[in-house]
């Protein structure tokens, strides 16, 4: 039998050394003063470090496509300009009290790459620092077109940025799904072909956190129960719309399904006037609808929303050229 | 130490009065004797292939008990050597005994006892050869987890259901049995042997039930998750009563109340009602569903609180089933879709 004793006394000191130091309170982890400078440059470098090793494997995919830009421009806009500051506007001045100081993007974007290390940053976050992870880890397609616009940000001037976020539209909803909620950015969906119902619960879901977006996460939190039902009816105005129908090869998928593949018919629940909750398809923007159907197959019911667990199902045996030409033969 | 960790070089003895031979040991090991013939006696006759109530599973169940018979007979003459061995006589048997104990007990007493086994089981085998015309044709295909089933009319027409097999008494059926994901296996033990439904690939097994009655069958091919869950009752009726059932089957359903609810939720696009939604041929055909025994593939008796339960969690019920959950519609929704598929008769 071997005696404990010594090891288990010396775990003990050790612990108690380790302990000692915070329990003082000689630590030095106060804002006000800030941390000085050396400290900032060690877990700067600490930083940079993590996110380039998180960043090696990112495969980097397209960042021109129609669209990723403008989605993003808006979040900036509400959500990271009150700390980084914009072309509009320099930042609040609380955040220049922050420890360490959040760098002006403006300036600094210019020399921050590659797309790889900007996406691992806006994804995870960086700890004891207020920069937060992106709210929602299933929605990397979101981070991207962040990314996608971080990286044209230094090239924007006063009038490019205000014209990128509508800085004309009353209302945030407005300035991403346009005046009358008939969209306009591809990949935005449109919200005027909708019934009350559905906006109502899919604004609850984003609220709640149960349906995957950063930015509709971010736009109705802000939100109490009786300006989501006001939106909702607002916007969902149950416009009804005719999709191009092209291609053909979609019409057979949307209507009869193929049973065979165990993939039923889209217009099963999608065309029915009798079920509110479920929503309408027929002239949404098809970057909007393909974007959905890839979210529901590659995390199912993880997507959030109150039937995404039926779609899951659905979509599973989907491939991605049908989901491409559904999405086209519903779009406008 | 623990009781159980008892060393190997133990004596014998010693290791039986130290690990059992108690009062409680003794106790424990009869009750469960005598609960296992409990549990042996309560054997459900639905699903026994040794209650034989087809052609097939009756030659099945008379080899079974040959075979055991003869089994027994063996293993008597061989303990009884064996004993006598032991307790016989002290003295050397001459060589020549010994020579002719090896020769007839050795090579020619297996040689024929092996001989009439294979004679009785090949005379078994079924006489492929012969190639009548079976009286009626079922094609089933096997799914992750149910059965699709549909009758060959006599005009060529399918009948199509689902998890429900009927079938009528002293005649063959034959069965064109496939699958469409992975390798099921089809069994009804009171009926015959089983059959693999492999994907790609049509399988043909016929059987003949001799006795009217309801039977289970079974998935008895491991498939997934809810591969135990994977049955259908099998009812065996006089061949007039099966025709009734059969063209009753045939028509479509009749509209019943709960049929906007029905659509409304998108049923229809995983199911097909004749005559009032046909274009979800993904699931199971809910035609006469209110007219079957079970839900979720013999999964649950059909009553009313258990069909709400499966439209609630169906998961639940049944892991990896690929039905998903309607917990979200509203209540009177759901409860409007329970009374639409009782009464499709």
């Amino acid at each position: 039998m071997i005696d404990f004793r010594p090891y288990l006394a010396g775990a003990g000191l050790a612990l108690f050394g380790l302990a000692w130091v915070p329990l003082s309170g000689v630590l030095p982890r106060t804002a006000e003063p800030p941390q000085p400078a050396v400290l900032d440059a060690y877990y700067n470098l600490a930083a940079q470090q993590s996110i380039t090793l998180r960043s090696l494997f990112t495969e980097v995919p397209a960042l021109d496509e129609a669209g990723m830009k403008e989605r993003a421009a808006g979040h900036y806009e509400m959500v990271c300009a009150d700390c980084h500051g914009s072309p509009l506007r320099p930042p609040q001045q609380f955040s220049r009290n922050l420890s360490p100081t959040p760098p002006l993007l403006v300036e600094r974007m210019a020399q921050w790459h590659p797309p790889a290390r900007i996406f691992a940053t806006l994804k995870h976050g960086i700890s004891r620092t207020a920069m937060p992870g992106w709210p929602s880890q299933l929605r990397d397609d979101e981070v991207w077109d962040m990314v996608a616009f971080l990286q044209t940000l230094p090239d924007l001037n006063a009038n490019s940025y205000a014209s990128l976020i509508r800085e004309d539209a009353t209302g945030s909803c407005e300035s991403c799904h346009g005046v009358e909620g008939q969209g306009g950015i591809p990949g935005t969906p449109r919200l005027d072909i909708q019934t009350p119902d559905y906006l109502a619960a899919a604004l609850k879901a984003f609220r709640n956190g149960s349906r995957q977006s950063g930015t509709m996460m971010a736009a109705a939190r802000q939100l109490s129960d009786g300006e989501i039902n006001q939106l909702a009816e607002h916007y969902g105005r149950n416009v009804a719309q005719r999709g191009t129908g092209t291609p053909a090869e979609a019409a057979a998928i949307a209507q009869n399904g193929i049973p065979e593949r165990d993939i039923p018919a889209c217009a099963s629940c999608h065309n029915n006037p009798a079920r509110p909750g479920y929503p309408k398809l027929d002239g949404q923007d098809p970057a909007y609808l393909l974007g959905q159907l890839k979210l529901f197959k590659e995390h199912r019911e993880e997507r959030g929303g109150p039937n995404a667990h039926i779609m899951a199902e659905v979509v599973r045996f989907l491939e991605e050229d049908e989901m491409k030409a559904l999405a086209e033969w519903y779009g406008r | 130490m623990h009781k159980s960790c008892v060393p190997f070089n133990t004596p014998a003895r010693e290791y039986m009065g130290q690990a059992g031979r108690t009062w409680t040991g003794n106790a424990c090991r009869f009750s469960l004797l005598a609960l296992t013939a409990v549990w042996l006696a309560g054997c459900n006759t639905e699903q026994s292939a040794l209650h034989p109530a087809g052609q097939d599973a009756a030659e099945l169940a008379d080899l079974f008990w040959f075979m055991t018979a003869i089994g027994a007979v063996v293993w008597c003459v061989f303990m009884g050597a064996a004993v006598y061995a032991i307790l016989g006589k002290k003295a050397p048997r001459s060589e020549k005994f010994a020579d002719r104990l090896v020769f007839f007990g050795g090579v020619v007493f297996p040689t024929i006892g092996l001989a009439a086994l294979l004679v009785v089981g090949l005379a078994l085998l079924p006489s492929w050869a012969e190639a009548d015309t079976p009286d009626l044709r079922v094609h089933v295909t096997a799914e992750q987890f149910w059965w699709r089933i549909a009758y060959e009319a006599e005009d060529g027409t399918l009948v199509e259901t689902a998890n429900e097999l009927h079938l009528p008494n002293g005649a063959t059926a034959e069965f064109a049995l496939t699958s469409t994901d992975v390798i099921h296996s089809f069994w009804i033990p009171p009926l015959g042997g089983k059959m693999d439904a492999i994907p790609g690939r049509t399988n043909v097994l016929r059987l003949e039930p001799t006795k009217e009655g309801v039977y289970r069958g079974v998935c008895a091919e491991f498939c997934g998750t809810s591969h135990a869950l994977m049955a259908f009752p099998v009812v065996v009726h006089e061949a007039g009563e099966f025709n009734a059932w059969l063209e009753q089957q045939r028509q479509p359903a009749r509209p019943a109340p709960g049929r906007e609810a029905f659509d409304a939720a998108g049923c229809g696009a995983c199911h097909i009602v004749r005559g009032i939604s046909e274009e979800g041929a993904v699931g199971p055909d809910l035609t006469h569903f209110g007219s079957r025994r079970t839900i979720g593939a013999g999964t649950l008796p059909l009553t009313e609180a258990n069909l709400e339960d499966w439209l609630i969690a169906p998961e639940h019920i049944k892991p990896g089933v690929r039905m998903p959950s309607f917990a979200t519609l509203p209540d009177q929704d759901r409860e409007a879709i329970v009374q639409f598929l009782l009464e499709l008769k």
